[in-house]
């Protein structure tokens, strides 16, 4: 496919964005002796896939875009790692990202920011979104990165790339630094449809070693249809409110009509919790992160930072020293919610709203609605500081993103069209371990879809 | 202790499950590696890793849960209990918390001051273990071992039922007795298979709400058990008759000192942030798995102790006695299997073969069939008790079968009756003045003709047939 | 919208730093106030004791054998930790005791 020299000059060429945390020097060598021993049957073969510094690999380090972890090489391989190199696939470097998966624009990274591949002024959306502007800038082919709350289709629309997040449990979790445990699953970016649905089905199915995986086997691919005949096709009134920017729903209109033209028939439906998703979100989400950082003690792995002179000191130096601002805002908070006497306010009620957000999408599933149609992100990419002082104007742009994470549903992001000039995504959600329909239905929307045209 | 106080003990106590496996991990749980050898990135709180629960513990505790009579619940929940110390890598133990394996159990057990006592058994969990922290083997620093941390463990808590040091003491005498007859943990204070801690609160007698309570840790033997539960309750009682308060706090135990001190807590609140773990699904147990478990529980305790009384018409001390494990129960069974009497092979069990296995780290040397010839030998007259008791101890210390050995050390008996008529005649001939005494009356000269058949036979005269034939002969 | 000075300052485009100023703490106080009331407003939907929470993924926990089979490390955990000595990871004492 791309020899290992190809590979690394074009990840080169991109160095301005920030985009991968590997040094190119070590790159060039690994790709060289991965390349010699890759298996020439597996179904990549030769496909370099950057992978996002949340996912363990024992290539490289893996500092999930952290100082907390900075020079960290995990001693195993993800299981997704171990697929994708079984697949005869490339690890071709990791990504930078928001820290700890936490952040929708990637510039909460202790490594610097990520600039979008068509706007430097602009950002590529988070959290994975060094893997969004590499494939986004046509350096790989293909990225894995994670979604809690959409962190990878919500990058995928501001690059105008495709990103699939998987049912909850389609993926093994062996391997992927946890964030929020019941939200957090791999997701694939890919130039197409194709691309991106071929890696998921590599890294898809079941694992001994993830008691959340399900049994199952990977993704059967689907072929491209003919026709988007016999699908029903919902649109969410709630993601279509009134104040959404005209020219995201002009890109949004364009596409509903483009699948009616291929024989979707379409209908207006309703998920009435949805304004309760970000909320929901934001309280568990923060709650299970809180949990699932605290193994960061500067104990057994990791940097040890100064001024470690007791137990205490060694805890408050290396959290203190070793998190940034979102991180500590987050652990805060899902302390907070978690602790005696807010629990039953905040965790157990947000649960429950989970439930119900849940409840929706199953009610609207079992009335015949085969998949959904949202727009991915309520503008296209913003600007590099725009959302940094205050953290709800950011939590707001995973408006569209989170229910899915939060009804463990499996949704892609499609480049839909331009605004002003900016990729926007426009987003199918598709019912649980039915990814294949979701991909059909995806291939032929991406071919009628002018992507590249204004909305 | 002034009779006008009363002492409420609870105990929780953690069991190590004897698994070959960690509870969400494929390490090995062997005691004794090397310290940090047992490891992976589960056990050892690497970025990414995830928890998958090992099936055997979960049946193990099921065991135990049924073992106690408790309810177990088709449908339970780990939890994540959060705080931060070197020795637990996630910063969380993985647990149960709201939504237990079981609850609502009994164990009955003896205690020495009210007879029979139906303890409450309030619930049981399943969880992990931690790893070990030593703070004495570096200067300044502490050192931290992970070979033990995920090793399946099941905490038992037990209600405030109890009402002295002796009882708690009793209590735990039986819990570990009940634990080790279903097999499910070795059950040893010194290894830290079996750990303590205890409750404990006082008021006045007669008094119905419970005092503040302390917890006690840091105890680590039975017998500190005791000595520990008694100075905290004096220290309380002294505590409030000079007309201070009990704090509610943690209390450790110094066993050089005999002595308790307030443990400044490892985490300033103690507030756990419990919540459902989120990496494993519930745990449904089918109810094929409950009977299978059920049906692997062996005859307990206080059934096996009223079989042997009624089948071996043994009494209750000796009962206990003989059922207080149940590898010596089996070996008794297994005596009287070959065949031997019940009260004879009782005896035998209880006094030689215990005391053997008392000074060979509890191993029964002797084999029950060859314990049976033993006993055999000496009921056909062949080995006088004292004999037998020697031969017993060269079986045990070098095996052999026992009429074999008994030859060799040339210990049979004369049970031929010319031969000890021989010896007897002998005797009365060599005391006249003494027989004459005898037929008197002075009967009480018995046991020294019987001394003197036994001096003329060096020993191997048969003493019933000696005496038997004494009388005899004395008679007429 | 402008709150007073930000106390996340973005250094250069490679380094990103928690400054400590001393405005920091009130700022992260008020910004934790605004978050928690944000999803206070999940308190607007009624409390229904019978909603049961959901929870994604498999319905029960599958058992595994006990088998001794650790999951791989390429490198031991000495090569791993910040301090090891001895076999053992070395941690500052908590300063008290225990």
């Amino acid at each position: 496919m791309s020899d290992a020299k190809a590979v690394a000059d074009r990840l080169v060429k991109v160095k301005r964005l920030n985009a991968l945390l590997t040094p190119v020097k070590d790159l060039r060598k690994s790709l060289v002796a991965q390349e010699a021993a890759a298996r020439p049957t597996g179904v990549l073969y030769g496909m370099p896939v950057a992978v996002k510094d949340n996912i363990c690999t024992l290539e490289f380090s893996t500092s999930c875009g952290s100082r907390i972890l900075e020079g960290y090489r995990s001693p195993y391989d993800a299981t997704a790692i171990a697929k994708l190199k079984a697949a005869g696939a490339l690890i071709a470097g990791k990504t930078n990202c928001d820290e700890f998966a936490m952040g929708s624009s990637t510039e909460h990274s202790a490594y610097g920011r990520v600039i979008h591949p068509l706007d430097k002024a602009r950002v590529p959306g988070g959290s994975s979104g060094g893997s969004a502007a590499l494939v986004g800038a046509g350096a790989v082919p293909a990225a894995l990165g994670s979604e809690t709350g959409g962190s990878v289709r919500q990058p995928a629309s501001f690059c105008g790339v495709v990103g699939i997040k998987p049912t909850y449990g389609r993926v093994s979790r062996y391997g992927l630094v946890a964030f929020g445990s019941s939200l957090d699953q791999i997701g694939v970016f890919g130039r197409s449809v194709h691309d991106a649905a071929r890696v998921l089905s590599v890294i898809s199915g079941r694992d001994a070693r993830d008691a959340t995986c399900e049994d199952r086997d990977p993704l059967r691919l689907p072929t491209v249809p003919e026709s988007l005949q016999g699908f029903v096709i919902g649109l969410p009134r709630e993601y279509f409110p009134p104040e959404l920017d005209p020219a995201v729903r002009r890109a949004c209109e364009r596409a509903v009509r483009l699948m009616k033209e291929q024989g979707a028939a379409v209908r207006e439906v309703s998920l009435p919790h949805t304004p309760y998703a970000v909320p929901t979100y934001y309280v568990i989400a923060p709650a299970e992160a809180s949990s699932n950082l605290a193994r960061y003690d500067g104990v057994r792995y990791g940097p040890r930072f100064n001024g470690s002179a007791d137990l205490r000191a060694l805890y408050r130096s290396t959290r203190g020293q070793g998190f940034g601002p979102e991180v500590r805002r987050r652990i805060l908070v899902g302390t907070y919610v978690l602790s005696s006497g807010y629990y039953d306010a905040y965790y157990r009620r947000a649960q429950q709203m989970r439930a119900l957000i849940a409840q929706d999408f199953r009610n609207v599933f079992d009335r015949g609605v085969d998949l959904l149609f949202t727009p991915t992100t309520p503008t296209p990419a913003f600007r590099a500081g725009e959302k940094l002082d205050d953290p709800i104007a950011m939590y707001l742009s995973d408006i569209f993103t989170v229910t899915a994470n939060l009804a463990g549903l499996p949704a892609i992001s499609i480049p839909i069209g331009r605004v002003k000039g900016l990729p926007i995504g426009g987003q199918l959600i598709g019912q649980a371990f039915l990814e294949d329909e979701m991909i059909e239905a995806a291939y032929a929307l991406e071919r009628s879809v002018p992507a590249t045209d204004e909305a | 202790m002034s009779p006008a106080w009363e002492t409420v003990i609870g105990l929780e106590t953690h069991v190590q499950l004897r698994t070959r496996s960690k509870m969400f991990c494929g390490c090995s749980t062997a005691f004794g590696a090397p310290p940090n050898t047992q490891v992976c990135p589960v056990c050892l709180g690497l970025p990414g890793a995830l928890p998958v629960a090992n099936g055997a513990a979960i049946g193990l505790a099921v065991r135990a849960a049924l073992a106690f009579g408790c309810t177990v619940h088709p449908r339970s929940i780990f939890a994540r209990k959060n705080y931060f110390y070197p020795d637990l890598p996630k910063g969380y133990q993985i647990s149960q918390f709201d939504q237990p394996l079981a609850t609502s159990g009994t164990l009955s057990f003896l205690s020495p001051e009210r007879g029979i006592v139906n303890a409450t058994i309030v619930r049981l969990h399943i969880e992990e273990d931690a790893g070990k922290s030593i703070h004495d083997r570096f200067a300044k620093a502490t050192a931290v071992d992970l070979n033990r941390s995920g090793v399946p463990l099941i905490e038992i808590v037990g209600g405030p039922d109890l009402r002295s040091p002796a009882e708690a003491r009793a209590y735990l005498l039986t819990l570990k007795q009940l634990l080790e007859y279903i097999g499910i943990s070795d059950c040893d204070m010194e290894k830290g298979s079996l750990r303590v801690d205890a409750n404990v609160s006082v008021r006045r007698a007669g008094d119905t709400t419970l005092g503040t309570r302390t917890e006690v840790k840091n105890i680590n033997s039975f017998a500190f058990v005791e000595k520990a539960l008694s100075v905290e309750r004096d220290r309380q009682i002294a505590l409030v008759e000079s007309g201070g308060s009990v704090t509610q706090q943690t209390m450790l135990y110094d066993s050089r000192e005999n002595s308790v001190r307030p443990q400044r807590s490892k985490e300033e609140s103690h507030d756990y942030r419990y919540f459902p773990e989120p990496d494993l699904p519930p745990l449904v147990l089918t109810p094929e798995f409950v009977a299978e478990q059920q049906s692997a529980l062996p005859e307990l305790p206080p059934a096996k102790r009223e079989r042997f009384m009624a089948q071996y018409a043994l009494s209750r001390e000796h009962a206990a006695v003989l059922t207080a494990s149940r590898d010596v129960a089996d070996y008794y069974e297994s005596v009287v299997r070959a065949p031997a009497e019940p009260q004879p092979a009782a005896n035998w069990v209880m006094t030689e073969a215990l005391a053997d296995a008392k000074d060979h780290q509890e191993q029964l040397r002797v084999s029950p069939t060859a314990l049976a010839q033993i006993i055999a030998l000496v009921k056909g007259g062949t080995l006088s008790h004292q004999a037998a008791k020697r031969v017993f101890g060269e079986v045990a210390a070098k095996g052999g079968d026992p009429r074999t050995v008994a030859e060799a050390l040339g210990l049979v008996q004369v049970a031929d009756s010319n031969v000890v008529s021989g010896w007897v005649t002998d005797v009365l001939g060599a005391h006249p003045t003494e027989v004459a005494r005898y037929k008197k009356g002075e009967v009480k000269l018995m046991p020294f003709f019987l001394g003197q058949v036994m001096r003329a036979s060096k020993g191997k005269a048969d003493p019933k047939l000696a005496q038997r034939v004494l009388e005899e002969k004395l008679a007429s | 919208m402008s709150r007073g000075t930000t106390c996340f300052a973005l250094r250069s485009s490679r380094s990103w730093t928690w400054t400590k100023k001393p405005c920091a703490l009130p700022e992260l106080a008020e910004q934790m106030s605004r978050i928690l009331d944000y999803v206070a407003q999940l308190s607007a939907v009624p409390a229904n004791g019978t909603v049961k929470v959901f929870v994604p993924g498999p319905d029960a926990i599958r058992f595994r054998a006990d088998e001794v089979n650790p999951a791989p490390l390429a490198v031991g955990p000495e090569e791993l930790a910040p301090a090891f000595k001895e076999g053992f990871f070395v941690v500052p004492k908590l300063g008290q005791f225990e």
